[in-house]
């Protein structure tokens, strides 16, 4: 930051742009629409303002956002993440506009299926569009400006190219940004023309070496321990891609950044935490409780992005690797549960062995059903409070399928955890503007929706009570979720008493406290 | 840092072309004029399939435009784009007018596609031309 003046900055809509009250979950509700409440309230309830310097700079923002930063200083340029509503401060005299997102249009799940139910247009989209509209870019684009947009949902541009065209957007990237945002930013400089799309295949994802630590809080302190993931699914562009672990001195700087910045608890982000350091899916049991004594030792609260069913189980019955791990976590007697989302995705091996063979590796998918109930039992007894994401609408799916589904569920009901569904667009579908309205529900959709609403419903006042949200200064917050809860529980018995339908809620008998 | 864990550093699963570039690496080259069809997408996907055989890796589509400004042709290239995860992929455009110059100033190979467009004589051998 030199003088007020910023050449690029980097930034995204509130939907993004807020630490959700220091729990990631909540952040979920920025995928949905309003429901029962004002537009201004469910957003300070998903996303809240986040605190920022004099300039506009937010004490913590999103990673990716953090690392483009950190890789346009090390290379010497005037480069800043800026809060959204600060940008305008900048905008004018600004060479370029960065942009990332984790869903600009609300096209994926479970974005994608709130709009299907609801019919609404979810609130990160609608906020984004809001920002977008809200900066003078025809005046900013008149003293040179470039707007370069990228992140994991740039894909959907494609499907927005009236939007693209009148926000005068220069570039989109889709992909891993290091390599490819020097060579952009460089063309900006030097007045050449920039391309229009750019996807970044596998040969062109940065080394380690390329990868630079962040240099300012991340959201909810979230630090990457790994890119790329062995276990090969069709269709994966991240699993074609080199598998770098990033080193734990580069981590425990991260680490650092995020603690003297006042965010002391963390996130580790990997496709599969537990993967950390594996010969291809072999794990290892070293690394990874080093990597949790790490995040002990600087950490508050620790948290993982994602980890896989099979490799909770292969972790826990082959190096009782849970129950180590978690021993570690709460050693510090302040923690006492550890969040994570997984993909349970379906009950139907027929469909696991079709679609994702290598998700129940190293077990069979034969074996699937019997390796997610295991996983779950796994984490119940050793506080992880899993949200589980069951796939609906997947090619091929059959009525059978669906049903496996809903019975795994059924059998799922002991323990603590949240199961989402997220219907299956095809992307087909996406090129008409209204294309929410043609995405059918089948019945046995309802059935393993329903199943999911009550088991997440169920469960869910535990959470908050029990983990989530127990201290006394996050009672507004508590009291405003409960009562969302109470609306959805109403919401739900009478939409299935308006279908016919006997009600599923049962009550609930956990297995262990 | 013991040595278990160091070894995490040099794990890979594909090589990297380690110069920190990527629009400066060689690519496959292929341009496009003429109207944007279902023929003409399907023409640039048997053109991407080579790139496997040639083992390039990266393949950069230029489309030159009449309007430059009106970016309907991307919405056509969304199953080219969609469909991919092997390829880095640049997608660019230029105005018609340049066509011509760029022809003449070929160096590696390109590959012209031409969807109905009269291009009048083409004097560069490094310019492969197929007709949609
Ligand atoms: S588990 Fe996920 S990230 Fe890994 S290969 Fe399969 S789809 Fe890709």
């Amino acid at each position: 930051m030199h003088s007020g003046k910023i050449d690029i900055i980097l930034t995204t809509d509130r939907s993004m742009m807020s630490n959700h009250h220091g729990k990631e979950f909540l952040g979920f509700m920025t995928t949905g629409p309003p429901i029962s409440m004002p537009e201004s309230l469910w957003m300070w309830i998903a996303a809240p303002k986040m605190k920022v310097d004099e300039f506009g700079r937010p004490w913590q923002a999103p990673y990716a956002l953090r690392k483009l930063e950190a890789l346009l200083i090390d290379h010497g340029y005037n480069a800043s993440v800026i809060d959204p509503d600060y940008v305008d401060r900048y905008l004018l005299n600004a060479k370029v506009l960065m942009l990332s997102h984790h869903d600009y249009f609300a096209l994926c799940p479970p974005s994608s299926e709130w709009w299907v139910i609801t019919k609404k247009e979810p609130v990160n989209a609608r906020s984004f569009k809001k920002f977008m509209n809200s900066l003078p870019i025809r005046e900013a684009k008149k003293n040179g400006l470039k707007i370069i947009v990228g992140g994991p949902s740039a894909w959907q541009w494609l499907y927005n190219i009236d939007l693209w065209s009148s926000w005068m957007v220069d570039t989109v990237v889709d992909g891993e940004g290091e390599r490819i945002v020097l060579d952009l930013i460089e063309r900006v400089y030097n007045g050449e023309p920039l391309p229009r799309y750019v996807f970044v295949g596998p040969k062109d994802v940065p080394t380690l070496d390329e990868i630079h630590p962040i240099k300012y809080a991340s959201v909810n302190g979230l630090v990457e321990i790994m890119r790329g993931c062995p276990r090969r699914c069709k269709f994966c562009s991240v699993t074609l891609r080199a598998l770098r672990y990033i080193p734990l001195e580069k981590i425990e700087e991260e680490m650092m950044v995020n603690v003297r910045n006042g965010v002391k608890n963390g996130i580790l982000h990997s496709e599969d935490v537990l993967l950390y350091g594996a010969r291809g899916l072999n794990l290892n049991p070293e690394a990874l409780i080093k990597l949790h004594e790490l995040a002990r030792k600087h950490l508050r609260e620790i948290a993982w992005s994602h980890a896989a069913l099979a490799t909770i189980k292969n972790a826990e019955d082959d190096y009782r690797l849970i129950s180590r791990i978690m021993e570690i976590v709460k050693s510090n007697e302040v923690q006492n549960y550890l969040g994570v989302e997984v993909g349970l995705e379906t009950g139907s091996p027929r469909l696991v062995k079709k679609i994702m063979p290598a998700k129940s590796q190293p077990y069979s998918p034969e074996r699937w059903p019997e390796v997610v109930e295991d996983a779950f039992s796994i984490m119940h007894e050793n506080h992880i409070v899993p949200a589980a994401t069951v796939i609906l609408g997947l090619p091929d799916e059959t009525p059978e399928d669906l049903m496996l589904t809903a019975e795994l569920i059924d059998r799922l009901n002991p323990y603590r955890s949240l199961i989402v569904p997220m219907f299956f667009v095809p992307m087909g579908l996406l090129k008409n503007k209204d294309w929410f309205t043609e995405v059918k529900v089948k019945d046995e959709h309802i059935e393993v929706m329903r199943r999911c609403l009550w088991h997440s419903i169920r469960w869910a006042e535990d959470i908050i009570n029990r983990f989530y949200l127990k201290n006394p200064s996050q009672a507004p917050l508590r009291f405003l979720i409960k009562v969302f809860l109470r609306y959805v529980k109403w919401k739900g018995k009478s939409v299935e008493k308006s279908l016919g339908l006997r009600p599923t809620e049962a009550p609930i008998t956990p297995i262990t406290k | 840092m013991d040595d278990r864990i160091r070894f995490i550093k040099t794990v890979k699963m594909v090589s990297l072309d380690d110069d920190g570039t990527m629009l400066k690496q060689r690519f496959h080259e292929i341009w496009y004029v003429g109207k944007l069809d279902e023929d003409g997408v399907n023409t640039i996907v048997d053109q991407m399939s080579n790139v496997f055989i040639k083992v390039k890796d990266r393949v950069r589509l230029r489309f030159y435009l009449d309007n430059q400004n009106d970016l309907s042709y991307i919405a056509s290239c969304r199953r080219i784009l969609t469909e991919n995860i092997a390829l880095s992929i640049v997608i660019e455009d230029k105005p018609l007018d340049d066509l011509k110059k760029d022809i003449e100033t070929v160096k590696d190979e390109v590959v012209l596609i031409c969807n109905k467009f009269d291009l009048g004589e083409i004097n560069n051998e490094k310019v492969r031309l197929v007709e949609v």
